[in-house]
């Protein structure tokens, strides 16, 4: 996956508590075997009745933050609702709190949700209102977002912090220790089955 | 919802009935429905599915005969699946009608875009199948076949 250091982007304030996982992306775009262009469910129902819905406005639609209410990504156990983001071109989400299983989803996927106060993501919002094209940092080295003058702090578990900036899913995890793999399977009576490539010969 | 503060739970019209999911789809939560619908009809103007929670509760329920229960009394007896559950298939409400659902999530549109989820029991499903109405199984006499 793509590794998160530092980013900066223009923020799209969603103001919208309890952002459920069905809003994000409901469950007729799921259908798919691969694992990209779910940005065509994103936010869907939104997008379609709501014209004044806020990735409608061409000043949001360039956006790569989103700052979202509180509890955003609660609902069903959705991994379609982190890659329809990253889809739709976000690397970062803002919010007081998040469903517990979107942002475990989310770290593996490579999109930083980042916690600050309600208070600060009401500065974000009424900021990026004034100034659509206003610049937000996301620092995951520094741990800190900054926007103008302001400079927000944001705590992250350590190792969480560690995969995104070495960009490690579990796939990557899991490769770190494939000379141990390899070094297994040579030892590995050839009749049981392998989890790597079949050997030639 | 399209609901007015003060309505009476018993008076509240549902045009589907979902009997299913992996919450409430138990081949227990289908013997309490089946027990409840034996030898009546449901509502001419409602639909139930019956969906069971897994391929195995499917073919148990058929062992025990609980399929016919649910064909005679009007149901649909369905494969195993999510259903209406989530509204990943055609099984999806139409906007502004109502349900009452055995599944566990009533996010907004989670059934269908517009539709409205009443979270159930399996045995309030079953009343509810047979008047139409949010009904208590409490209300429902003992069954005649039984």
């Amino acid at each position: 996956m793509e590794a998160f250091t530092t980013h900066t982007g223009t923020a799209a304030p969603l103001r919208h508590a309890n952002v459920d996982t069905d809003q994000i992306i409901p469950a007729e775009y799921l259908k798919r075997l691969t694992r990209t262009g779910f940005d065509d469910g994103l936010f869907v129902d939104w997008r379609r009745d709501d014209p004044g819905f806020v990735l409608n406005l061409p000043q949001f639609a360039t956006a790569s933050i989103l700052v979202a209410g509180p509890d955003f990504g609660i609902g069903s156990s959705r991994e379609h609702a982190v890659w329809a983001l990253l889809d739709g071109g976000f690397r970062v989400v803002i919010s007081a709190r998040f469903g517990d299983i979107f942002r475990n989803k989310s770290t593996k996927a490579g999109l930083l949700a980042v916690i600050l106060t309600q208070r600060e993501v009401e500065a974000l919002w009424e900021a990026t209102e004034a100034d659509p094209a206003l610049p937000v940092t996301v620092d995951l080295r520094a741990k800190e977002v900054r926007c103008g003058a302001s400079v927000m702090p944001f705590q992250i578990e350590d190792y969480t912090r560690w995969r995104l900036l070495e960009g490690l899913d579990d796939i990557g995890l899991t490769e770190q220790h494939r000379a141990d793999i390899e070094a297994y399977e040579t030892r590995r009576p050839t009749w049981l089955p392998t989890v790597l490539p079949v050997r030639s010969g | 919802m399209g609901l007015t503060a003060g309505t009476p739970l018993r008076e509240i019209k549902v045009d589907t009935v979902f009997l299913g999911s992996c919450t409430n789809g138990r081949i227990e939560d289908l013997r309490v429905a089946a027990g409840l619908l034996r030898g009546r009809k449901i509502d001419p103007d409602t639909r139930m599915m019956v969906v069971p929670g897994s391929a195995a509760v499917k073919l148990q329920a058929e062992a025990e005969g609980l399929d016919r229960l649910f064909i005679e009394a009007g149901a649909e007896w369905r494969g195993a699946g999510c259903s209406m559950c989530l509204a990943m298939n055609p099984d999806k409400l139409r906007p502004g009608e109502r349900s009452a659902s055995t599944s566990n999530r009533n996010f907004r549109g989670r059934q269908g875009k517009g539709g409205r989820t009443h979270l159930v029991s399996p045995a309030v499903a079953a009343a509810t199948a047979l008047t139409g109405r949010l009904t208590d199984p409490a209300d429902v006499p003992t069954s005649p076949g039984a």
